[in-house]
């Protein structure tokens, strides 16, 4: 996806309005994918202004082929990558999902299937206990499922902002998905036995 | 005839959407007519949408706050 033509050509030359209005517009997905990114709450602020400062400053080199918000937040995840190694790791290295695995017998069909976690659920609750899987799911893959799932980008742009392969971001994307259903549905089953007590 | 473990892969990864047509097809074949891949499907919606209904319930207002002070200061300066 392109920023549109109009635009560009105000970030360009640092059209004041149209700066402090796109510095508007993504503020808020900088901040939710720099936590996502497993970033600790107190270092969100810094980490987010300084990848404001680099937009400020390099305004003239966007070259609107890619939207400016993937732009930005492609220099966020390069600011973070700084300090945390680890979101740059090749996907291919993780660990395979032997939970995932298991579900499955020798000819690929399903030997567990999937049992409802909060088919009965209001939406706020199922909100509420995604909370702590998300907590608890791997850096990378948090970030890539937020980033598809929340922010809404598509696999392109990711691809461009992890700096990952197509198949790289497919990857964490499964794994991502597959925890989180797989520990949905852990809590699901716990959170009908606690309403029993 | 794909099996279980391929097409939740397919789906949860979505290399489905850059599939040619015929193992798009293979894959809707799969889900009329298997109710746990169907399910996996549903649950993975549910996700999503939670996901989004988590992220608008934490507001991170206070915080925004104050970087955009903090930079109307250094735009100003």
């Amino acid at each position: 996806m392109r920023e549109d033509a109009a635009r560009t050509a105000a970030i360009r030359r640092g059209d004041s309005a149209t700066v402090q209005q796109v510095i508007h517009e993504v503020l808020p997905g900088l901040i939710r994918a720099a936590r996502a990114s497993g970033l600790a709450e107190d270092r969100l602020e810094d980490v987010v202004h300084g990848c404001v400062l680099v937009f400020l400053r390099r305004h003239a080199d966007f070259d609107g082929r890619a939207r400016v918000t993937t732009w930005i937040h492609g220099i966020l995840i390069h600011k973070i990558s700084e300090e945390r190694r680890i979101l740059r790791r090749d996907a291919a290295r993780e660990d395979i999902d032997e939970v995932v695995e298991s579900r499955f017998d020798a000819n690929g069909r399903w030997s567990r299937p999937p049992s409802r976690p909060g088919d009965e659920l209001a939406r706020e609750e199922v909100a509420r206990f995604l909370k702590g899987c998300l907590e608890a799911l791997p850096d990378r893959q948090r970030l890539a499922f937020e980033m598809r799932e929340v922010e809404e980008f598509d696999t392109g742009e990711i691809c461009n902002i992890l700096d990952v392969s197509a198949n790289n971001l497919g990857v964490l994307l499964f794994r991502a998905r597959s925890r989180l259903r797989e520990c949905m549905e852990s809590k699901g089953i716990q959170g009908s036995s606690d309403a029993r007590l | 005839m794909l099996a279980c473990n391929e097409v939740t892969r397919l789906w949860a990864s979505e290399e489905i959407r850059s599939a040619t047509l015929a193992r798009r097809i293979a894959v809707r074949m799969h889900l009329m007519m298997c109710r746990h891949c169907r399910r996996y499907v549903r649950e993975l919606a549910l996700i999503g949408e939670g996901a989004r209904v988590a992220a608008e319930a934490s507001t991170d207002d206070a915080i925004r706050e104050r970087l955009e002070r903090r930079l109307r200061g250094e735009s100003a300066s």
